[in-house]
């Protein structure tokens, strides 16, 4: 059998030395032209960068788009970046605002153009496709309730970390955390 | 760990592999394409001379003389992989009018597909509610969903009808005489003889002046009046084409290309570095941005150039090359169509994305012999 995986173009599986450099060591060798380095800051940030973006969106072709032109921003402004930053959350921060931008221009255009129709008719207008029960509670929730949610558990951070982040107070986190988690608990036990 | 919050960390987004795949190509194209921070200090200044030099050279230019130093030019890529078997959804509004050997098509946003019928050289009216075409002997108006409105009959055959913005007159060659009839099919008429075979070009407004290429070089004429505004001589146009307000005039020749003020005065010249041709050109719909499809050695590209100010800039190219025949840019002005008949493909390119789709010739081919590549006959409207 022949997996999709194996059609695709995707980078290399770096060298051993080079999956144990730290992250400050391989934003460096990228400045330096390491294409090495960058495969490996590729590999690492590629995969939760989209997945934080499509389930902010919860639209594919947006997510990707989101996604893809934060890791080129990257990219193109690697030259600038500090290396003292870690360079994961640089780009996540860029993620995350760009889809809750996005997920709140489209709530607009939509009560513009569709009054009539329901508010869950902006969510995830693109792919209604199969969805769990999970995935239908989560993409019922506000952006900026899913963002965090998306920042806690697929991305792992702390909501200290969180706090900083979204630059929002620590509270503030905590409060959507915990609402978010419990619209969930009843959405998905219903 | 509560049963919700694991369920939350393995959630997966859809496509993730084919995704990344396409990402990757991007982000390879675009690490490519940067220049190493760490080098020598001599390299280093020698960098930023060359950098500074090629920024004298675009910005410096005077009109007439303009001459840019072409960046970047690393894409040469065979062919795009990963390209979708089919077409699905256009990345953008609008509808798009294909010419195979098959017939007429309109291809509508959300990738369904409807044949007009056998007609060729097909051209949208400025709002994209009716269709022009030719069928043989005729010049054919249409509604996009195939009742036919009126019909002009020409002998020699009737090629390359042009609707004027304001959807009141339509040119169109006959042999090489250019011709001229009102948007209701009324009033054909002879408007000008011996003709070169370069698409004429309607200029935006509601004046009816048209820019065609005869004797040597291009007039643009108020059609009504018959009255000359200017005539440009020792040109060779391959392609003629007003920016949106209606000010400047694009002269594509071969090695060079023109914008032209309403007075016939050259603005603006660009010539293509040593080995390049010009294929085709295309003003965006908000009029800042010139796409040039250029060639060389049976390679093609497209570079994307500022039309403000006296001198050239160019913005950032599209990260492909191949060898293409057309471009189009879609109505909003984020998206351009590149055809390439050698792949079978074609590709919507916008700054971030290239989404390539292969069995074009297939797609519009009726018949189940081998199948024409399909030619582009525009990106239409809102």
């Amino acid at each position: 059998m022949t997996s999709e995986a194996s059609e695709l173009s995707l980078p290399r599986m770096p060298s051993r030395r080079v999956r144990a450099r730290s992250e400050r060591a391989l934003v460096l060798g990228a400045q330096a032209g390491s294409r090495e380095d960058m495969e490996e800051l590729f590999r690492r940030h590629w995969t939760p960068a989209y997945r934080a973006a499509y389930f902010v969106v919860y639209d594919r072709s947006a997510a990707e788009d989101i996604a893809q032109e934060a890791f080129l921003s990257a990219l193109r402004a690697l030259d600038r970046f500090d290396r003292r930053r870690p360079f994961g959350p640089w780009l996540h921060r860029i993620v995350i605002n760009r889809a809750i931008d996005w997920s709140r221009a489209r709530a607009l255009r939509r009560e513009v153009e569709a009054s009539a129709e329901s508010p869950a008719a902006d969510r995830a207008e693109g792919d209604l496709g199969m969805r769990d029960e999970l995935d239908t509670a989560l993409a019922s929730l506000s952006p900026e309730r899913r963002a965090v949610v998306v920042l806690r558990y697929v991305l792992g951070y702390t909501p200290g970390e969180i706090a900083d982040l979204l630059e929002l107070p620590r509270g503030t986190v905590n409060s959507r955390l915990r609402r978010a988690l419990d619209d969930l608990s009843g959405e998905v036990s219903r | 760990m509560k049963p919700l919050e694991r369920r939350l960390r393995s959630l997966q987004a859809p496509d993730e592999a084919a995704v990344a795949s396409r990402a990757w190509e991007l982000a390879s194209v675009e690490f490519e394409r940067r220049e190493p921070r760490a080098r020598s200090h001599r390299g280093r200044t020698l960098a930023i001379a060359l950098a500074a030099l090629c920024v004298a050279a675009i910005v410096i230019s005077p009109a007439g003389a303009g001459v840019v130093r072409w960046v970047g030019d690393r894409f040469d890529r065979p062919g795009l992989k990963h390209a979708k078997p089919f077409l699905g959804s256009l990345p953008a509004q609008g509808r798009l009018l294909v010419t195979s050997s098959d017939g007429l098509w309109v291809v509508q946003h959300d990738g369904s597909k409807r044949q007009l019928g056998r007609y060729a050289d097909a051209a949208w009216s400025p709002h994209g509610l009716f269709i022009v075409a030719t069928r043989g002997h005729e010049l054919v108006a249409m509604e996009p969903g195939g009742r036919v409105h009126w019909t002009v009959t020409a002998s020699p055959r009737p090629r390359a009808p042009v609707w004027s913005p304001d959807g009141f007159r339509i040119a169109y060659f006959s042999g090489p005489d250019l011709r001229l009839v009102i948007g209701n099919g009324t009033g054909d008429h002879l408007f000008a003889a011996r003709v070169a075979p370069v698409a004429p070009a309607w200029r935006p407004g509601i004046d009816h002046v048209l820019a065609f290429v005869a004797r040597g070089g291009v007039t643009a004429a108020n059609v009504d009046l018959g009255t000359t505004l200017f005539r440009a001589g020792g040109v060779r146009p391959l392609q003629l084409a007003w920016s949106p307000d209606g000010r400047l005039l694009l002269v594509v020749e071969r090695e060079r290309l023109r914008l032209v003020d309403s007075r016939g005065r050259t603005r603006k010249a660009l010539d293509l570095p040593a080995g390049f041709v010009a294929r085709r050109a295309a003003f965006s719909p908000d009029g800042e941005t010139i796409a040039l499809l250029r060639e060389r050695s049976g390679l093609s590209d497209v570079r994307l150039l500022s039309v403000r100010g006296h001198s050239w800039h160019e913005r950032a190219g599209a990260p492909v090359s191949g060898a293409f025949s057309s471009l189009e840019w879609s109505p909003d002005g984020r998206w351009l169509l590149l055809a390439w008949p050698a792949a079978d493909q074609w590709l919507f390119v916008s700054p971030a994305r290239v989404l390539p789709v292969s069995g074009i010739a297939r797609a519009f081919a009726g018949g189940a012999g081998p199948a024409a590549f399909p030619s582009l006959g525009g990106w239409c409207c809102y």
